[in-house]
């Protein structure tokens, strides 16, 4: 028992990375002029399955194209979305750039629909 | 909606599977069993998915799962019922010191070490949705496991069940199992109170009165099968369906306590009467459908969800073999030592640890259950998967090399003879 009490307070200490994983809905600049490519995507635009920093996110278009993403600090990365994460753990936001087919960086923010299921918030 | 052709054709193709690799599995000495969970994880993204994406996708796309997952679910809560009626307080009688400190030293080193494995692989293999507490003793319960129904299939097909080293190892994965349940069903409380909109006394104080309902009024009232059953020498269709609705009743008292269904099904079996004749006849009504049928379901679920050197990069093959050296070294190292201690010889005691090490199929059962509650990220479940597999592999050829069967067959005749 003593083992296991010093261990639990040990890891107290212990960050992880903020957890990101489930369903997004994501609201891209109106401004951005590739409506083609947002036409495509159905709400939740964005899957997250995460295990540790290590993220795999699926976007919403048809084909479940995914991409693996790296969490660092507050700052998801991908190959084509860069976004820091925002507020607190059981409301987190996106927001960033996302490199869409042949479009310029469009500016989105991401609201966490159906946080994956977690244990001991 | 229900897609019955999708579904009649993925169990067919799952039982195909589980009949064909068991089968070749048990051509190398290992239980039927040990193939029919490869079998799952072959159907799944790490070799069927990888291999052939479009078949896996045509024949497992994710919609479909719900419908597969709730047949196993269904399935693994007789297995639970199962299990728990095969589990005999009495077999603890009689083994007096060493079955004390070798259950107790078998839970307590893999506890210890997983705790503090989830030192290291928290910040790298969680997230801040899951406090370091609840990953933390999840790992040490899921380290600490032991496969009781795997062990006692390990033990009758080698012919061990009555050797000195196989009742013991029956009675320590007995007290392992007991306790490994109690410990996560606290985990899940500790996980699903945070989360549910009932207060947490009402979990604990309704979970306290329903185990003390169980043990003082339901328990008292189960041996009206048994006399039923001497009465006829079997149980009436309508008896049968009543234990199964009393197994699925105390399933969903469990469940809507904030538990899980499956301890529910477990305690049902564990207060059913002990007798083994009667153990023995609702053990053939009740397993030929869940092994042979349910079961394979339940693995191949397991085996969609796995996604074994899928993606994660090198880094997740070291903290696989972290957490297979640990797994190991706490349980078969730790049973090992206390047998030892315990004053068994030296190669009674490692067979005994090797034993103890088997995890199979209850560590699926627990990786599935922590998964759900989202207490272990998919990567962790993998890795955990794959541990479960190696040490349950490693066990019939390990006991084979520190015990060979000339020797072991030498034992149980002088156990019999002393017992003559």
């Amino acid at each position: 028992m003593l083992c296991l009490f010093g261990i639990l307070e040990i890891g107290k200490g212990i960050t992880a990375p903020p957890a990101i994983g489930g369903e997004w809905s994501v609201q891209f600049d109106p401004a951005a002029n590739c409506a083609g490519a947002f036409a495509r995507l159905r709400q939740p635009a964005l899957s997250i399955s995460q295990s540790g920093p290590g993220a795999l996110i699926m976007l919403n278009d048809g084909r479940s194209t995914p991409f693996p993403a790296t969490i660092t600090g507050g700052t998801l990365t991908a190959a084509s979305l860069t976004a820091t994460i925002a507020g607190k753990r059981g409301e987190r936001v996106l927001e960033g750039k996302f490199d869409f087919d042949g479009c310029a960086p469009v500016a989105f923010r991401a609201i966490r629909r159906e946080p994956a299921k977690k244990g001991g918030e | 909606m229900l897609n019955l052709f999708q579904l009649v054709l993925q169990i067919a193709v799952i039982l195909v599977a589980a009949r064909v690799v068991g089968f070749l599995f048990q051509k190398i000495n290992q239980p039927q069993v040990m193939g029919e969970m490869v079998a799952g994880i072959l159907l799944g993204p790490s070799l069927l998915g990888w291999l052939a994406p479009g078949v896996s996708a045509a024949l497992f796309p994710p919609a479909s799962l719900a419908y597969l997952n709730a047949l196993s679910q269904v399935g693994l809560v007789v297995f639970m019922f199962v299990v728990g009626l095969a589990l005999n307080p009495t077999e603890l009688h009689g083994y007096g010191h060493a079955a004390v400190l070798t259950s107790h030293v078998s839970i307590v080193a893999p506890f210890c070490l997983g705790g503090l494995t989830a030192l290291y692989l928290y910040p790298r293999l969680s997230d801040d949705g899951v406090t370091f507490t609840g990953f933390a003793l999840f790992m040490g319960a899921a380290m600490s496991i032991t496969a009781f129904p795997v062990l006692a299939r390990i033990l009758t097909e080698r012919g061990l069940v009555r050797s000195r080293m196989g009742t013991l190892a029956i009675a320590c994965a007995a007290v392992d199992d007991v306790t490994g349940w109690c410990i996560l069903a606290y985990i899940v409380v500790l996980v699903r109170v945070t989360h549910a909109s009932r207060p947490a006394w009402v979990t604990i104080a309704g979970s306290i009165f329903y185990v003390l309902v169980m043990l003082f009024v339901v328990r008292r009232l189960l041996p009206a099968f048994e006399r039923a059953f001497r009465k006829r020498g079997q149980l009436s269709d309508n008896l049968v369906a009543a234990i199964v609705v009393l197994v699925l009743v105390s399933a969903l008292a469990t469940e809507w306590l904030g538990i899980h269904l499956l301890f529910g099904a477990f305690l049902m079996g564990a207060i059913m009467p002990k007798t083994p004749d009667f153990v023995s006849y609702l053990l053939h009504k009740f397993e030929s459908v869940t092994v042979v049928l349910l079961l394979p379901l339940f693995f191949a679920f397991t085996g969609l969800r796995t996604r074994i050197g899928v993606g994660g990069g090198s880094a997740i093959w070291l903290y696989s073999a972290l957490v297979i050296v640990v797994a190991i070294t706490g349980k078969l190292g730790g049973s090992m030592f206390a047998a030892r201690l315990a004053g068994m010889p030296w190669r009674e005691a490692a067979s005994l640890g090797i034993l103890m090490n088997t995890r199979g199929l209850m560590e699926l059962v627990i990786l599935n259950i922590g998964l759900d509650i989202g207490v272990i990220s998919p990567v962790m479940f993998s890795i955990m998967v794959l541990m479960a597999l190696v040490t349950t592999f490693m066990t019939t050829p390990l006991l084979e090399w520190v015990y060979p069967a000339r020797l072991l067959k030498a034992q149980v005749v002088g156990t019999e003879k002393n017992v003559a």
